[in-house]
């Protein structure tokens, strides 16, 4: 019963921030900053979309993950998968919205006959995102597995 | 594991905090301020001075490179470049002068002919492994 309204809790935490935010914050944003950000070639609009669906499938696997049993398959396919969308979530976090830049970002502005071209390098942090994330991939299989020779009856080996 | 996961992750949102306070707060204090033109010393060779004041706010070194250059034509007729290291907490004066011989300058400032002038400042902090920089042509800049 914990596990179950853990799950909802969580998830509807992961709608608020990952859903509600993006979507209303394009509204709050000043004119003149919309426009720059518009000027620059970021698609503000893009962007928000892809963190909202990243929020809605990982608020999704998390209350699927509350509710099946933890020693099932489907439990370790789903704690291995939002890992894995936590990983996208920040590599399209660090690369403005491009999963392909991988943290790697440039931004053109052409202003009152002044050509800008902006370049962040944050590949490091993607690079440890990625060894951390499969360290986690491991970390739960091996508690998955650990909980599933608990489960077993006495004398019996988990298959 | 779960302990060793916890570190790193927090040691890299920490490190990316603190190096992005260092880099994008260098890079805004060397940026001239205001109505800062610039201004052609019509000397014999003509100079055109840069000075840019670094300072470093933040709690990492940063390390930033300046490279100017004037191009005529598609051709670079002159151009400087220095880089320095600013400590945490201190400000690192960079001085760029671009010279180029009176007779040249003539014809290169006269109307009708293609000028840019491009500047370069790349910062890069935290053992250099994240960097940010911003490359700006102007064109026909010296009015």
């Amino acid at each position: 019963m914990a596990n179950k309204t853990g799950a909802i809790i969580s998830a509807a935490i992961t709608l608020i921030l990952f859903v509600g935010i993006p979507y209303l914050l394009p509204d709050y944003i000043p004119a003149d900053l919309a426009a720059q950000i518009k000027q620059s070639g970021f698609n503000l609009a893009d962007f928000s979309n892809q963190i909202m669906m990243i929020g809605v499938v990982t608020a999704v696997m998390t209350l699927v993950g509350g509710f099946v049993e933890p020693t099932s398959v489907i439990a370790l396919l789903v704690k291995i998968a939002q890992a894995g969308f936590s990983l996208v979530l920040i590599i399209v976090f660090l690369g403005a919205g491009s999963i392909a830049n991988l943290g790697y970002t440039t931004f053109d502005i052409a202003m009152e006959g002044v050509q800008s071209t902006i370049a962040m390098d944050l590949r490091v942090f993607v690079y440890i995102s990625i060894g951390t994330i499969l360290l986690k991939v491991i970390q739960v299989y091996l508690e998955w597995n650990e909980a599933r020779i608990e489960a077993a009856p006495p004398g019996r080996i988990a298959p | 594991m779960g302990v060793v996961i916890s570190i790193v992750q927090l040691g890299s949102a920490l490190a990316m905090v603190l190096g992005m306070h260092t880099m994008l707060g260098v890079f805004s204090t060397a940026l001239p301020g205001g109505e800062q033109g610039i201004e052609i010393q019509f000397t014999d060779p003509v100079t055109i001075p840069f000075s840019l004041s670094p300072t470093n706010n933040g709690f990492l070194e940063a390390t930033m490179e300046v490279s100017v250059s004037m191009v005529v034509d598609g051709v670079e007729i002159a151009s400087d470049s220095e880089g320095v290291v600013v400590p945490p907490g201190s400000m690192v004066p960079v001085d760029l002068e671009l010279s180029i011989p009176l007779d040249d300058a003539e014809d290169y400032f006269q109307e009708g002919s293609d000028l840019q002038l491009t500047t370069e400042i790349s910062v890069s902090t935290l053992f250099d492994l994240i960097s940010f920089s911003n490359r700006s042509t102007i064109e026909g800049g010296m009015q």
